[in-house]
């Protein structure tokens, strides 16, 4: 009997939760919206910043919850927008179809990765990501024929479902907008789930886990598929958002613009990965005059994680939240 | 051709060696991992640059400075920044984080300060080439693979016979033993990231006139460093040599005879394959969980 | 239920487990001790996966299991708790415990992503069978601190929580009354009985020779990797060699 209550009142503040949400980024979009219908270059910053969420989600689920790091998830961003832009624009593929064929194609190369990563320990595993991250940047940079090398490739088309070409960033901002918020949706549901629980049971401790049944290597496998098919689905669109890409996109530093806009916004956290890349994106375009100084940037933000804000912006939030929830309590008692 | 070549392939492979080799003594001595021995690499040759060309001070003079900066420097981020993490409860990943973003306050000061083109590292000999048995060598290249072995001995005799290296080699082996004996734990590791990054930078002074000196000449040579490191057997420091000339010769060799292009796409195609079929190296080192 | 056959077990030059042969019947409580280092947990180890034996076999239920990897030896039916207290440690009680119904349940990546109906259905299992294991073992108001937050008693019995959690036909579990106080052990020896009601085998590492000597039915006693003794606890007690391992007979403190 009393187990059915607490189900019950579970239920109920999790329903109110998730109403709250949803209402919030309801009033949150359709303010955006109103705003930016006026505003061509708000819209395309909105654009990435949609775009760099859906990456850093992907790594969310790798770094955050399985405990597997990647300093090298430039490279699944890489082969998502190669892969959409060669199959588009050389073999004619319509762009739809090349967008989830890019995404594929980083997922079934995370996998390749997974199989010898499952293994490693953190420090090799450090080094295995960068050595891949570097050979895809290489193999692109100076693989001439099929991706014009170091000069990058223009003119890529823009993507058209039903007839209808997304060709304004306005457009694209809504399309992005409605995968974000399926993407977190997703990830809230994944994490809430059977999988999720063997994902952080690994990342806390993978020897317990294995002992509770889990198969370790298959989940570790499994979070680098959805990782790099997200980081992929990310950079098709990015191709296609753009239309231009070239190497320089995809460097190392990239791959660690990712990784401070998961730590900064804060680690497994549901909306840590988007609250990281807006704020990382807003400060980028803010400080387009100073960009010389873009990398000590991140990097301080990174060591301001390490050092003052173990759990990113969500965590500043969450001790507000606890703070006042004491207040609260304090006066009802 | 081929002894030019081999000369080359010793140099690079020694420049690579040495780098591998701080982060094998980084390894040893404290189980940690800093991913900014590339980016000590290039301070070390800009710092040397600045000293020889612009302060007019003797080579010699100019690497010595270089190297006691360069040991102080990296003495510091672990006694400082690194240390400092680990205290508050920071996993290993952190501290590779921490140190990805040294490198990058490292790059981007080294272009605020001596801005982002390619600087020339004048010559230190006066003749462009040594005549040796027949074969045009230019002599920098002969430097830097002296510089190298010379450090690589000096460094294997401190460890073995003075009394700092014994207890460093006691501390890596066993903390508490050691602290027990007296040794002054912390200082064995601080001066381990000390000389790793005193030896990356000397090299980078050694190789400044030869390649130049710009801010991203580390990052590529510290990834090469790393990979020789693995393959040799992470932690060995001599298994880091070997490594670390492997990779010389194959990207000297697959650039002279297969394709210059994908030389680097190569070596790390190398190196993930090693990871893969043989994780420990060629003498093991605990890598698998 | 699960049988021992010349079980060894050799790391290096140093021989672990020597050649140790053992029953165990289904339903009964079967206790496992020795002086530190006599390689029971070793002993342990090898039956739930951890290690491969050398030479010799473990048979569970007529089927050899040597060498099997962990998980999928919980999944045949044999769970397992841990001398160092190996629980996640961010996750909730309740959350912890779900995780030990990994074996029982089958919803995939595309379940929980569409959230079908299945999933659903069994994700409602999970969390009331969890629940009333919390019950079981009296944590139930504790179902949603984090596992860090417990005493250590309480994380002991989170522990054989998890354990219960997927089922076992047989529950290993490894020194559980290491760091509890002459309360918690008395409660704890009710606990394991009371599990051993619910038709699970056990089989208990233990230090504490009056807990062991009082719940279980048969004792087995290694030192330096071999069996010295087999037997009910009384014949044990009297046992000579097994007084001589423990120097002298402390085994009624």
């Amino acid at each position: 009997m009393e187990s059915i209550n607490v189900n019950r009142r579970k239920t109920i503040i999790n329903t109110i939760k998730e109403k709250r949400f949803l209402i919030i980024t309801l009033f949150i979009i359709s303010a955006i919206i109103a705003y930016m219908l006026r505003e061509r270059y708000l819209a395309l910053i909105l654009c990435f910043i949609c775009i760099n969420s859906i990456a850093v989600s992907g790594l969310d689920i790798l770094f955050g919850y399985t405990g597997q790091v990647s300093f090298g998830h430039a490279a699944y961003y890489a082969i998502g927008a190669y892969t959409s832009t060669l199959l588009s624009l050389k073999v004619g593929i319509p762009v739809f179809f090349t967008i989830i064929l890019g995404a594929l194609l980083a997922m079934l190369f995370g996998i390749i990765i997974a199989f010898p990563a499952s293994k490693l320990v953190k420090h090799f595993l450090s080094l295995l990501t960068i050595a891949f991250g570097q050979m895809v940047y290489m193999f692109i940079s100076v693989t001439d024929k099929l991706t014009n090398g170091f000069s990058g490739i223009i003119g890529i088309p823009n993507l058209k479902i039903f007839g209808y070409t997304f060709s304004s960033n306005q457009s694209y901002f809504f399309l992005f907008l409605a995968i974000v918020l399926l993407v977190l949706l997703g990830k809230k549901r994944l994490i809430n789930s059977r999988v999720g629980r063997a994902f952080i049971a690994i990342r806390e401790n993978p020897h317990a886990a294995a002992g509770m049944g889990i198969n370790v290597r298959y989940y570790k496998i499994m979070a680098f598929a959805i990782s790099a098919f997200l980081t992929g689905l990310a950079g098709a669109f990015y191709a296609h958002l753009v239309g231009f890409i070239s190497p320089d996109s995809f460097t190392n530093a990239q791959s660690n613009i990712f990784m401070t806009m998961l730590l900064f916004g804060g680690i497994a956290s549901l909306v840590g990965p988007t609250i990281g890349a807006a704020i990382l994106v807003v400060i980028t375009e803010i400080m387009q005059s100073f960009v010389s100084y873009q990398m000590l940037i991140y990097a301080l933000f990174i060591l301001a994680v390490l050092f003052y804000l173990p759990n990113g912006v969500v965590g500043i939030f969450d001790n507000i939240k606890q703070i006042v929830a004491r207040r609260f309590r304090k006066k009802v008692d | 051709m081929l002894i030019q070549l081999i000369i080359g392939a010793l140099m690079i492979g020694s420049v690579y060696g040495l780098v591998g080799l701080g982060y094998g003594l980084i390894y040893k001595a404290s189980g940690l991992m800093s991913l900014a021995q590339g980016d000590m690499l290039m301070i070390g040759a800009f710092l040397g640059m600045t000293f020889y060309k612009y302060l007019g001070l003797p080579f010699i003079v100019s690497l010595l400075l270089t190297m006691f900066i360069m040991f102080m420097l990296g003495m510091f981020i672990e006694r400082i920044l690194v240390t400092k993490l680990l205290a508050k409860g920071a996993q290993t990943v952190y501290v590779i984080l921490c140190t990805i973003s040294i490198s990058m306050i490292l790059q981007n000061g080294a272009m605020l300060t001596w801005g982002s083109n390619v600087m020339q590292f004048p010559s230190v000999f006066k003749t462009n080439t040594v005549n040796i048995f027949g074969y045009e060598i230019i002599p920098e290249n002969l430097l830097a693979l002296g510089v190298g072995i010379f450090c690589m001995l000096a460094l294997h005799l401190f460890m073995t016979k003075s009394k700092f290296g014994t207890s460093m080699r006691a501390a890596a082996q066993d903390e508490l033993a050691a602290s027990a004996l007296g040794i002054n734990v912390p200082a064995t590791k601080g001066a381990a990231w000390g000389i790793a990054s005193m030896l990356a930078g000397g090299i980078g002074v050694v190789i400044g006139p030869i390649f130049g000196v710009y801010t991203s000449m580390g990052a590529m040579i510290g990834q090469k460093a790393f990979a020789g490191a693995v393959v040799g057997g992470y932690g060995n420091m001599y298994g880091a040599i070997i490594g670390g000339m492997f990779f010389g010769f194959v990207e000297t060799f697959v650039s002279a005879y297969l394709t210059s292009s994908y030389k680097d796409f190569i070596s790390f195609g190398i190196l993930i394959i090693v990871m893969i079929f043989m994780p420990t190296g060629l003498f093991r080192e605990e890598v698998m969980e | 239920m699960l049988k021992l056959n010349d079980v060894t077990i050799k790391f290096g030059g140093l021989t672990a487990v020597n050649q140790v042969s053992a029953e165990i019947a289904k339903g009964s409580i079967f206790g496992l001790i020795g002086p530190n280092g006599a390689g029971k947990t070793t002993l342990f180890n090898i039956i739930s996966g951890v290690y491969a034996p050398t030479s010799g076999s473990v048979i569970f239920n007529g089927k050899e299991i040597q060498g099997t990897a962990p998980y999928k030896i919980n999944q045949l039916g044999i769970s397992r708790t841990y001398q160092n207290i190996n629980l996640f440690k961010k996750m909730s009680v309740l959350e912890n415990v779900k995780v030990g119904c990994h074996s029982i349940s089958n919803a995939g990546l595309f379940d929980a992503i569409l959230r079908t109906k299945n999933q659903k259905k069994e994700e409602k299992l999970i969390e009331e069978k969890s629940l009333e294991i919390l019950e079981f073992m009296d944590l139930k108001d504790k179902a949603y601190y984090k596992a860090s937050n417990l005493s250590y008693g309480e994380q002991r019995r989170l522990e054989i929580s998890r354990a219960l959690a997927s089922d076992p036909q047989l529950i290993l579990l490894d020194e559980p009354a290491a760091g509890m106080n002459g309360r918690e052990k008395e409660e704890l020896s009710e606990t394991i009985r009371k599990i051993n009601e619910r038709g699970i085998t056990v089989l208990l590492v233990e230090h504490d020779m009056k807990l062991v000597m009082n719940v279980t039915d048969i004792i087995c006693v290694l030192n330096y990797g071999k069996k010295i003794a087999l037997g009910e606890p009384a014949y044990i007690q009297s046992h000579p060699d097994v007084i001589e391992a423990y120097l002298g007979g402390d085994l009624n403190d």
